[in-house]
This record gives structure tokens, sequence and C-alpha cells, in this order.
């Protein structure tokens, strides 16, 4: 039984490959952060040598061993200081050649392949046209994109995508134990990534830090310019700069959304409140604009700009709704 | 256990199996049957074209033993040999693995070894353009003249990544994007031959999608192969690679054209929700947005597309005379979606902001109707940000009447309105001001000249004068609005004063001297108003009254015959009349 959730049709396929025994040597799983790429992978590394009845069965030795990464003829590549090397690809080649110890296939894993250097990705691309028989090569990448495109076509992608809302609920609620107020939000906050929603389920921790960066957004609206000019000097040097803008964008995607009377849609249901007095305050077209110059924004940090310059054109340009300080 | 990709297995053979690619096959026949083949060739081209093939097909055709007239024969031990990849004269070197000048030198050493047992010992160094720098040196000697009996093939798919004197030492040929015919004949072809049933337009959206490289189609082709003796339909490729239906793609575009921000935002996490890839989506209204632009230039025949699809955007556009502007704008904007959504942590969110952009970005014509329209062309240039304004302009109106918060116009659009505020200005100003030949309108017209032999002469001057344009002509006085002191002052220091007077006197052939003054200083009623007003009262809510008082917006309004009743900043309930 395959306990990934969400992406039916990539088991449905997968399942018709072991089945009609149409294996490919090579398969591509290309999705979002925690959307679930490493979980069906390694799951489908187990299922290659599984030997029960339904692959992967989940009981069978193979399986567990796959699981629980002590299959000798797996052989998973993690990056290594955030780089996957030339050196790591050279001996997973070395270790490629051998013949399986004691499974059907040796299985190759590379996880987070975008982070491979362009010398380790090159250095794949032979392997991936060609590899020896009984060899099937398993990669994972946030984006095929952020591939070189000789490497992508040489495997069969698998583009994963975000798993609808009410399929993340109905996990939540079934395996987690949550109630249906807190699954829909967890589910509405994870935007289709199974992965963090059922993290933030076992930790309440990770909500609190989605609460806390919500909520500086909204102390920095409250600000007057200086005192925005110093919170954005902080706020730059934060490790975690890109994340906090994500929740901003999602934050003024809300609000455009009350204001266009479609309540449905928010990401932040708990605090439809704020959102109406917000949407109010700025109209359609503010927080439109609001909503775009967060991802300029975002999109320049991707450019190597100065953070703290660019936060502070973002900060500046919203203005102070007083209404807010009412409201607190 | 595994089965040989569709691409492996059906790799080319001989040179009449290497489609779409003739000028290359018909010259390397005719080299090889004349016995002229050159000792270095470098094959160039987009991944999946056939060049690694091609590469192999050469190497059995100079080495064919069989009786041909049309070698390779396949049939000969060579051949067979070579084929299975069992010779050791076919050398296929990967460069992106050994791609230093030891593994070079390696290789030279071998060269000087005469071929086992074929006439040729061929080389084929595949990725070429990963050799390091030194690799490359190394081999140049090698490459220019090789020992007797060697050939180099060169394969890269970046062919600018190569030094020009190993480009030089090559015979180059350059592989072609495969055609939608060549790649659907292809297909085909495996699908008979490995009896997999698949419906005809199915095949044909696979053949779409492929964008030229034989190997991605024959890839997407293996993957849908797994799904055994079904045939395979087109809705279930659509499910596969989650593209969108079309029709919701169309009610999509019926949003984007009608202007629906609503709609389409509703529409768009419909799709997702259904499992739909946002990129997939992005694309899909990028064609649909092209199919309109080709709809209204009345050459929908080029698109070959359904018959219903286009009834289907007809009836969308059909309401809309702009819909040409408005699609033109949005394809450019969900293009450079479609870049942003690479990597992106929520990649619903470029495509939203697309649409959205699309929706607010530009208003309908009648909108542009007003007196900045009538303005010379040189003089859009400027006013780059407008569009925005115009809807802003048009949202100001009941904002005022109601007497609601009217400092919610975020601080960037007062900027753009100002600008806009000065060639709005511009034309009321126009009637009295014409003196001899040469009016306001005349200049604007030739500013956009004007700004270009500035540049010749000092792009400095230049630099300043992209934050001023012309406002009014007094006399013999030509006068600019700067929108800042600095530029203001830069402006009328001698040297940079004397090169714009030369142009204006070159270009309108009648000499004129040069005024500067801030953006809104011909807004003369507001100005001792303000020093008046921020002189007296410091209370910071007094000042931003005032500044929304000399909102250019506001005052454009007034203008127009409009009255301010009542201004309420949002923490006050006394009001001010």
């Amino acid at each position: 039984m395959w306990q990934t959730v969400g992406h039916d049709w990539a088991i449905d396929l997968l399942n018709h490959a072991l089945r009609n025994e149409r294996l490919a040597h090579a398969y591509l799983f290309a999705g979002l952060e925690r959307v679930g790429k490493d979980t069906l992978a390694t799951e489908f590394a187990a299922a290659l040598n599984c030997m029960g009845q339904e692959p992967p069965c989940g009981e069978c030795p193979a399986c567990r061993k796959t699981l629980s990464g002590a299959h000798p003829d797996v052989i998973t590549i993690m990056p290594q200081n955030g780089k996957i090397k030339i050196e790591q690809i050279r001996e997973m080649q070395r270790q490629m050649a051998l013949s399986p110890y004691e499974g059907r296939l040796r299985v190759c894993l590379i996880s987070s392949m975008h982070l491979a250097t362009t010398e380790a990705a090159n250095a794949l691309l032979k392997s991936l046209e060609e590899p020896p028989s009984r060899v099937v090569l398993l990669l994972t990448a946030i984006s095929i994109e952020l591939l070189p495109p000789t490497l992508v076509s040489r495997c069969q992608v698998l583009q994963l995508r975000p798993v609808a809302g009410d399929t993340i609920l109905h996990t939540l609620r079934r395996r987690e134990g949550q109630n249906q107020q807190q699954a829909e939000l967890l589910s509405r906050l994870a935007a289709g990534r199974i992965g963090w929603a059922v993290a933030a389920a076992r930790d309440a921790g990770l909500v609190a830090t989605y609460h806390k960066q919500t909520e500086s957004l909204l102390q920095l609206l409250e600000h007057n310019r200086g005192e925005r000019l110093r919170a954005a000097e902080g706020l730059s040097k934060r490790e975690n700069l890109r994340e906090i803008l994500q929740v901003w964008q999602v934050w003024w995607r809300d609000v455009l959304l009350v204001a266009l009377n479609n309540e449905v849609l928010v990401t932040n249901i708990d605090q439809v409140e704020t959102l109406r007095t917000l949407a109010r305050c700025y109209g359609i077209e503010a927080s439109a604009n609001a909503y775009k110059s967060t991802g300029d924004t975002l999109m320049m940090l991707e450019q190597n700009v100065n953070p703290r310059l660019a936060l502070e054109g973002l900060v500046l340009h919203w203005d102070t709704p007083p209404l807010i300080r009412n409201l607190n | 256990m595994t089965t040989q990709a569709l691409y492996n297995k059906w790799r080319g053979q001989s040179f009449a199996d290497i489609l779409g690619q003739e000028h290359i096959t018909t010259t390397l026949r005719n080299q090889v049957r004349m016995g002229r083949v050159g000792h270095a060739y470098l094959f160039v081209g987009l991944r999946g074209t056939g060049k690694t093939s091609t590469a192999r097909i050469l190497a059995k055709a100079v080495n064919c033993v069989g009786q041909t007239d049309d070698p390779p024969c396949n049939k000969c031990h060579i051949c067979l040999s070579l084929t299975e990849g069992r010779s050791t004269d076919l050398i296929e070197i990967d460069a992106a693995s050994n791609r230093g000048i030891d593994e070079i030198r390696d290789l030279r050493e071998g060269v000087a070894f005469l071929p086992s047992e074929c006439r040729y010992k061929v080389y084929v160094i595949d990725e070429v353009h990963m050799l390091t720098k030194e690799a490359f040196n190394a081999l140049l000697k090698t490459l220019e003249e090789p020992p007797p009996r060697v050939i180099f093939i060169l394969c890269t798919t970046e062919v600018q990544s190569l030094p020009a004197t190993v480009l030089s030492r090559c015979q180059r040929f350059d592989f072609r994007r495969g055609s939608l015919d060549t790649i659907t004949q292809k297909l085909q072809m495996i699908c008979d031959q490995e009896g997999i049933r698949i419906t005809p337009d199915a095949l044909d959206y696979i053949a779409r999608r492929a964008t030229g490289s034989y190997r991605d189609a024959e890839s997407l082709l293996d993957q849908l192969a797994a799904f055994g003796d079904q045939e395979i339909t087109l809705p279930q490729i659509k499910a596969m690679l989650g593209s969108a239906p079309t029709q919701q793609i169309h009610s999509l575009v019926g949003a984007i054209i009608g202007r629906d921000l609503a709609a389409g935002l509703r529409t768009i996490n419909q799709m997702l929700d259904q499992g739909a890839d946002p990129r997939e989506i992005t694309t899909a209204v990028i064609d649909q947005l092209r199919a309109v632009a080709f709809l209204v230039a009345g050459t929908e025949d080029d698109l070959s597309l359904a018959q219903e699809d286009i009834q289907e955007l007809r009836e969308i556009i059909r309401h809309t005379p702009s819909a040409l502007r408005v699609a033109v704008n949005a394809i450019r904007l969900f293009n450079e979606a479609a870049a942003g959504i690479k990597g992106a942590a929520r990649p619903h969110i470029p495509l939203e902001l697309a649409f959205i952009e699309t929706c607010l970005g530009e208003s309908e014509p009648k909108a542009r109707e007003q007196p900045a329209a009538a303005i010379a062309p040189a003089q859009h240039t400027f006013a780059a940000p407008a569009p925005i304004l115009q809807v802003k302009e048009e949202k100001a109106t009941p904002v005022l009447e109601t007497g609601l918060h009217t400092d919610i116009v975020p601080p960037q659009s007062v900027a753009v309105s100002a600008e806009k505020h000065d060639t709005a200005a511009a034309p009321t100003a126009k009637p009295g001001d014409a003196i001899g030949t040469v009016s306001l309108e005349l200049i604007q017209q030739k500013w956009s000249q004007i700004l270009v032999r500035v540049r010749e002469l000092n792009p400095q001057v230049r630099a300043l004068l992209s934050s001023a344009r012309p406002v009014a002509v007094q006399q013999n006085t030509v006068v600019l609005g700067c929108q800042a002191v600095f530029h203001r002052d830069k402006l009328m220091e001698a040297g940079k004063r004397d090169v714009v007077e030369q142009v204006l006197c070159e270009t309108l052939g009648q000499s004129l001297t040069l005024r500067c003054e801030l953006g809104q200083a011909e807004n003369t009623a507001s100005r001792p108003q303000t020093s008046v007003s921020e002189a007296r009262t410091p209370d910071p809510r007094e000042a931003e009254r005032q500044r929304l008082r000399n909102h250019p917006a506001v005052q454009e309004l007034i203008k127009r015959g409009g009255k301010v009743t009542d201004i309420r900043l949002n923490d006050d309930k006394e009001g001010k009349d």
C-alpha cells in the first residue's frame, strides 16, 4: 500500500509501470518543497525490490530496509552543505556499476538534484542516458527549470503538483486526529505542501511562527516611516527573510480576495475579521499593489539585491490605515 | 527488468532514420560515398535532435564493409559490432565527466594507435562544451592534424561555450528543431512497432509539447506506454501533465478580456484545486491569448485550432473592441509569470499576480480620451506609469464625493499623479503660449528627438532631462518642469543649460532660452498657501490635509468643477471644510 498522500495519477502511473514491467531507467520527481516527492521516491524505491504481492507492501524485509534507509542496493545521495558535488556522483557511479547484492535492482536515489553543481549534473548525464542494466535512478528536485534541460529530457518526469486542500484536510482529520477547524486552517496555510501540513499538525511551533510573521506585518503598518525603516533593517538581517515575505504576500493576497468579495479562497481563515478591516481601508487597488510589490521584492531578493534596501522600498510604500489602531 | 527507453530502442541506425535533418544527412552521405570524409566534425543542436545518433551512424558509414551504395548496411560484422557497442574503434567520451586535461592527454596517447579492425578510429566527444579551457587547448593540435584514420566528432548543445580555435578546426553541422510533422511521424512509427495504441489527438498533443525535441516526445510516450495495453487518450495525458480543461482556460481568458478580477481568481483557484499545474495553466492561457490576437488579425487559419475553440474565442472578444491590446499586454505579463513560476515556493502566486496586473494595468480606451491623450506620442514615454493612474482618477471621484478616506492612495501613486498632472495641464496652457512657429506642442512632439541629440552631446545632461519635461513656452523661454530641486539646479548650471539651448535651437530653428522649475511650480495658486500653512501649523495632520488638497488628482477634479467639501483623515472624526 502506498502511504504517499495525493499524487494519485503518479502512483497510478508507477503501479502500471511495475505491473507491466515497463520501468524506465530514470525518474525525476519534481515538485514544491515538502509536497511529498521524497516520500514518493523512497516508496517507489521500496516497490522496485518489494517481495510482497502489492508493492510496496511496506512489510517484507526489502520494503522495511528501504524505508529505514538500510537496503544495501539503495544508494541515497543527499546534498552535503547545501550542494551535491561531483565526487558524490562519481562515487555513486562506481557503486552503480556493481550488480545488486540481494534485490532485483540497484536503485540510486538522488535527493534535491537542483542543488547539484553544474559539474555534478553534467557528470550524471551519461549515466542517465545509458545506465548499466539493473539500475534505476530516482531523482527529486523542486523544479525542472532549475535543472539542465539535457538532464530532464533523459528522465521520465513526474511533475508533482500541490496536493488539493480537501485531500490535506482529510488526511489531517484521519491520520493526525486534528479537529475540523484546525485541520481547515492548516490545509490552507500549507498551500498544497502536505509535508508541511503534517509537520505543523505535530509541531504547534510552526503555526505559531507563521502567526508571528503575519503579526510583524500588522505591527509594521502601524509604524511611521522612521520606525518602519528601523524595523526593515532588523528584518533584513533575518535568515528567514524570504519566508517572512512569502507569508506577507499570502496576507496581502487575502486582503485583496476579501476586497473582491472572494472570502472562500482566503488562506488565513482564522483572521477574517482583521482582513475585512484592512480590505475596507485599502480597497482593491491598493491591496493588489501591495500583493504585487511584495512579490516583486521577493523576486529582487532572488537576484541578489541588497535585502535592506529592497525591504525598505517595500515597507515605505504601504500606508498606515489608522483603523488598525482602533482594532488592536 | 527495466525496459530500454524508447529513445534508445528506436535510435536511428541509418541516415534515412534521422528525420528532418536532410541538409546534414545528404552532405554526410555524399562525403562517405565520395571518400571525402573530414577529420573533425562538430554537431550542434537542441537536445534530442539526433546529434549522438548521427555521430554513431557516421562512424558506421565510414567503416561499413557491406555491399551497399548507401552505407551503413547495418548487416556486416563491422556495422553490427559498432551498433552493439563492442568495437574498440568507436570511442565515445562523455566530456562532462571526463573534462580535465588529464583525460584529454590519455585520449591523445590513444589516438596514435591504428584502428584494430575498422578503417577509421572514431572518437565521439559528447557534451564537448563541458571540457575545461586547458583540455580544449590540449586537444587543439590533435584536432587540427590528427593521425590518418582518425575522425573526431564533437557534439554539443551549447556551441557558444566552445573556443573559436576549436570551431575553426571542425566541419560544423547545425541540427534543426524537429517539426511537428516529423515528430508525429516518428512517434507514429514507434507506436506501430511497439503496439502502443493512441488516439490521433493525443499523439498530436505529445508532438506539440515536445517543442522540437524528439527525445522529449519519445520520453513522454514512454511514460504513457507504462499504462500497457490501454489506449492512450488525450484526457489521460492531460491528467498526467496537469493541463487544465480547455473550457476553464477559456473562462479565464474571458475574465482577462472582460477584466473580471473576481471571476478570474475563482477560475484559477478552481483549476488548481482540481490538480492543474500552474505552469500548464500559464502556457495554455498564453496560447489562447495568442489565438485571440490571431483572431483579431483575421489569420486564425494559421493556428490549426479546433473549430469550436475558435467559435468560443470569437464569442469572448465580440463585445470588447480593445481585445487585442488587452491580449497583447496579458501575453507579456503571463510570459513574465511563466519565468517567475520557476522554483517559486507558491507557484500559483505569479500566475494570480499576472492576472491581477492585467486587470488593473491598462484601462479601456475611453479612459484614455482624457486631455493627456491629445499629447504627442513622445510625451507618452514620460507617462509610462500613467495607465495605473487613470484607474485611480476614475476612482477618485466617488471617493471625494462620499467624503471617504482620501488618503488611502499609496504614496508612490502621488509621485505618478504629479507627473501626470503636468502632462494633463500642458494642453490647456497651449493656445496663448505659441510664439512664432514654436508652440509647446511642437516641442513636445520633438522632445524625444531633442533628447537623442542631447545625449550625443552630453549624456549627463540627458540623464538630468529624463526627469524633466517641457511644460510651457513663454515668449522665447521654454519652461521645463523638473521633479527635484537637484535636477533643476543642475540643469540651470551654465555648461548644461547651454547644451539644451543649443539643441533646442538646432531642432526648432529658433533661439530659445531655458528655464527650469519644480514639477508643480506652475500651479501658482497652491504654492504660497502650502508654505504659509506649513509655517503656521506644524501639526502633521493639518499638513497631511493640505497635502491632500494639493494632491494633483484633487486639483484636477477641482478644475473640472469638483469641490472639496470635507477632508477627513481616517483617525479624526471632526472633519474640516
